[in-house]
């Protein structure tokens, strides 16, 4: 699996001076704002991620893969790890560089810095578990058509909803939520990525490439 | 040796009245094939070739039959078979982002080959394949010839004993053909075993020792190119298989 986690990073070893620009950008906007900036770059390098999916489309690169000694599983695990690990690395890096910037310019806010951090990750984490299995079945071009829908029409759903049945969380639950947000978006990414790996799994073993 | 056994493969397609539609792409084909021998698995476009070479490389999963490498099979030993074998493609293409050494190194990884080792065996491929000049320059700007050495030389990073080549020459100038005849002969003397498939008989005729004709998923001859050149009284594999299948206004 290591070859093949190796193998997506060096793909996008092409991007990192676009990168890089964007890391300048943000830390100069870093410096003028509060610490509310890791968001994008971590979305951005989710979606850096993503082209691996294509390039490994344009290169035929499944029914290669599959007669590597590697397994069907390990192609799977490794684009969930890989994207997890690079999101992970990314939030760390803006977090200190976020944090240092904040110690000279005297305006840190560590809450909200961690607030943003996690957050970032939880929620980055849960767009990977929806959008993979929808890549791992339809390919990259469809799985991004199905995921535009999917989140569109989702929250237009929720949002009628909302307005037509007028619901509203309770007091009560919302400061739950609120005194528990880390444990429970833990908890609840875990338990939706996990089922998103078991899904693109199901999806990867049963395909024909 | 390599020994496929009544192998079968089932597609679903979707036909002009847009019913699902079951056929076999390959409908029992079975052959065997020795240490050091060039197996040629010759047909048309569309007659099964591909399939049943996805299927012997482990990509396709046989709908009955068995493939046996050396006494293993896929359902026990997949991993194990794997690392025997390599699979080129001529639809298979090579991350042009990347570097020769890079791509090498990358396929090291992925059949395991040890830390200390992976160096070594890197510089023996290239100059095996004369790759020195180019192996740190980007794929992308190769020529066709010196892409073509680099496909061969992923192969050849775990040394294995089985080489699936699936219409490896199709669509490439002489000059890259030949890298690839020249690369099977090689491996031929090595005692490897290569299977080939092609629909450039003469190309087979050359090359192969010896020749599983199929069409339209069924074996319809086997033997050596002397043998089938014999048994249907032409001179060469492409007389032969038109004499297989009824002449040459047979679709």
């Amino acid at each position: 699996m290591k070859g093949l986690i190796k193998k997506d990073l060096l793909m996008m070893k092409g991007s990192i001076k676009l990168s890089m620009i964007f890391l300048l950008v943000f830390l100069v906007i870093a410096l003028k704002e509060e610490n509310t900036l890791i968001f994008i770059p971590a979305f951005l390098s989710t979606m850096l991620f993503m082209t691996t999916f294509s390039y490994d489309e344009y290169n035929n690169w499944n029914a290669y893969a599959t007669s590597l000694p590697t397994g069907r599983k390990n192609l799977v695990r490794a684009k969930y790890m890989a994207n997890l690990g690079m999101l992970v690395a990314v939030v760390v890096i803006f977090s200190i560089l976020t944090s240092a910037l904040g110690v000279i310019s005297s305006n840190l806010n560590l809450e909200k810095l961690i607030f943003s951090s996690f957050g970032c990750i939880f929620a980055l984490a849960i767009f990977q578990a929806v959008l993979y299995p929808f890549i791992f079945k339809f390919g990259i071009e469809k799985g991004r058509i199905g995921i535009l829908v999917g989140v569109f029409g989702f929250t237009g759903l929720v949002s009628l909803l909302k307005d037509k049945l007028d619901i509203r969380l309770s007091k009560e639950l919302l400061t739950i939520l609120e005194n528990n947000w880390l444990p429970l978006a833990t908890i609840t990414t875990i338990i939706l990525l996990t089922i998103s790996y078991l899904i693109s799994m199901k999806i990867v073993n049963k395909k024909e490439f | 040796m390599l020994q496929a056994k009544d192998l079968k493969k089932k597609f679903v397609k979707i036909n002009a009245k847009k019913e699902h539609q079951e056929f076999y792409a390959d409908n029992g084909i079975s052959f065997k094939a020795r240490k050091g021998e060039v197996v040629g698995i010759l047909g048309p476009n569309g007659a099964g070739k591909t399939t049943l070479l996805r299927m012997i490389a482990g990509i396709l999963e046989p709908t009955e039959g068995v493939i046996d490498f050396d006494g293993l099979n896929y359902k026990d030993n997949e991993l194990a078979i794997k690392k025997k074998i390599a699979y080129l493609s001529g639809n298979t293409k090579i991350y042009r982002t990347l570097t020769t050494y890079e791509l090498l190194k990358m396929c090291c990884d992925f059949y395991e080959v040890e830390k200390g080792k992976m160096e070594q065996r890197v510089k023996e491929i290239t100059k095996l394949l004369e790759m020195d000049s180019f192996l740190h320059q980007r794929i992308e700007n190769l020529s066709t010839g010196q892409m073509q050495r680099v496909n061969i030389a992923r192969c050849l990073v775990h040394n294995p004993e089985y080489y699936i080549l699936d219409e490896a020459t199709s669509g490439l100038d002489i000059i890259s053909s030949q890298i690839i005849l020249d690369f099977i002969k090689d491996e031929k003397k090595k005692g490897k075993t290569i299977l080939y498939s092609t629909h450039y008989m003469e190309e087979a005729e050359n090359i192969c020792d010896y020749v599983v004709m199929i069409n339209k998923g069924v074996v319809i001859k086997e033997g050596t190119p002397e043998e089938i050149k014999k048994a249907t009284k032409t001179t060469n594999l492409r007389d032969a298989f038109f004499a297989l299948i009824g002449g040459k206004n047979e679709k």
